[in-house]
């Protein structure tokens, strides 16, 4: 579905319509998930800061006012709400801060897409991680992504090609 | 592997992950839109950019006030359209078929259309849709054997675009209605062989009795046929009811079989 259709229901949403609140889930679930996964790194404890992440943006819904893409938006909550919870668990020593391996935890995953992933975020910095989500499973453009990244244009593309690169290297 | 097989890859493999919370989001006690606070001024400006703000609105105001006298345009009404069940609503559009207004007509209508929702700029599809399940939720839409009758009125001064709307009211409506696994039966009423000075009459006469014109002209034709029913009687009526009465003042019944209310044949599209 294309920007001006997210858009549309959001303006439903900011009205009252909490009908399109399905709609919208299903278009952004995707990349909300995996921003926040590539922070905490657990898939039971992505889940539940998945589902704050909805929440909260469910309840500042009127304080999206549409100068950036609504993906940018929600992403920005899930990637606050997930550092806030990282720093938490670093404060608390729940999480061993050495460990660079990512956790499946309880995810189910066929083998192949699970080798995939792997080597998604074994092979890639996390900046490389975070601009190939946002790209190609949050369908962000270049210049969206600088915006939310805060980094030059130029920036997000050399990352993405040296990204795209290394995976074509690896699998 | 080149890039786009990669990228495929990567969307289906983290399609296949991403777990599904909507029905815990849904569960949770804060699972709703929270109505709109209006902000304080010291939200929107700092004392200094509030005051050349100020200044710029003032001088604006001065500019359209010297230019500017007529009012401000409103949408322009293109289409108007009835609904009727029990509840009757009037739905008007703009040239793109965009919502302007939905209004209530009777009290019925007012229970349907929440207050919450704010139809303006809506598609008529996705009015349909709300005004139905509202509709539903409230007991207005039945679930047995028996059809829903729904009356749809069109006014437009186009013949094509009233064609157009009826036919994708009649299709959205019996969607819609289909949903609840209930039967329904979309009547399309249009405008009578009448003066200008009549149809004003009839718009009044509906007006001062909070019903449509659609709704009026049915009884009207229940009163030509027995004259002993009258508006008032019959104003409060379901459309379902009222052509029961019009089906059995065309086919007098001579035996309980023939009933429609027993399972006979339903009233007929303009019956």
């Amino acid at each position: 579905m294309a920007d001006r259709d997210i858009n549309a229901l959001v303006k439903q949403l900011q009205n009252g319509d909490i009908e399109v609140f399905d709609d919208i889930y299903y278009q952004t679930k995707n990349v909300v998930y995996y921003s926040i996964f590539i922070i905490l790194k657990d898939c039971q404890l992505s889940e539940d800061i998945m589902q704050d992440t909805y929440l909260k943006a469910l309840n500042k819904i009127h304080t999206y006012k549409r100068k950036a893409h609504f993906k940018s938006w929600i992403v920005t909550i899930a990637k606050n709400l997930a550092i806030n919870e990282f720093n938490r668990r670093k404060r608390e020593m729940l999480i061993d801060l050495s460990e660079q391996e990512y956790m499946l935890g309880s995810c189910a995953s066929t083998a192949e897409n699970e080798v995939l992933i792997t080597q998604i975020f074994k092979v890639l910095s996390d900046i490389e991680k975070e601009v190939i989500l946002l790209h190609i499973i949050g369908d962000l453009k270049h210049r969206e992504i600088a915006k939310l990244l805060d980094k030059p244009i130029g920036t997000i593309t050399w990352i993405y090609n040296k990204a795209i690169k290394k995976l074509k290297d690896e699998v | 592997m080149n890039k786009h097989n990669i990228k495929f890859k990567i969307k289906e493999s983290c399609n296949e992950r991403t777990p599904d919370v909507l029905n815990k989001i849904k569960n949770s006690s804060e699972f709703r839109v929270p109505v709109k606070t209006k902000r304080s001024l010291s939200d929107y400006f700092s004392f200094k950019s509030f005051s050349y703000s100020l200044a710029t609105v003032f001088i604006l105001a001065i500019l359209v006030t010297l230019v500017f006298t007529s009012k401000p345009a409103t949408p322009v009404v293109a289409s108007t359209i009835t609904v009727d069940i029990n509840p009757s609503i009037e739905i008007t559009l703009d040239d793109d078929d965009y919502v302007i207004n939905v209004t209530a007509i009777n009290d019925e209508g007012e229970e349907v259309i929440s207050r919450d929702i704010k139809f303006r700029g809506l598609t008529l599809d996705r009015t349909i849709e709300i005004i139905i399940q509202k509709a539903h939720e409230r007991g207005y839409i039945i679930e047995t054997i028996e059809e829903n009758v729904i009356l749809i009125r069109v006014d437009s001064n186009n013949a094509a675009v009233t064609e157009r709307l009826e036919s994708q009211l009649e299709t959205k409506i019996a969607n819609e209605v289909n949903k609840y696994a209930a039967l329904v039966r979309v009547i399309k009423e249009r405008n009578p062989n009448v003066t200008d000075e009549q149809l004003e009459s009839l718009i009044n006469t509906a007006k001062n009795n909070r019903i449509t014109v659609a709704k009026l002209l049915l009884i009207r034709k229940i009163i030509i046929l027995d004259n002993t029913h009258t508006l008032d009687e019959l104003k409060d009526l379901p459309i379902r009811e009222l052509y029961r009465i019009k089906y059995l003042l065309l086919h007098p019944i001579d035996n309980e079989e023939d009933d429609p209310g027993n399972g006979g044949d339903p009233p007929g599209n303009g019956n």
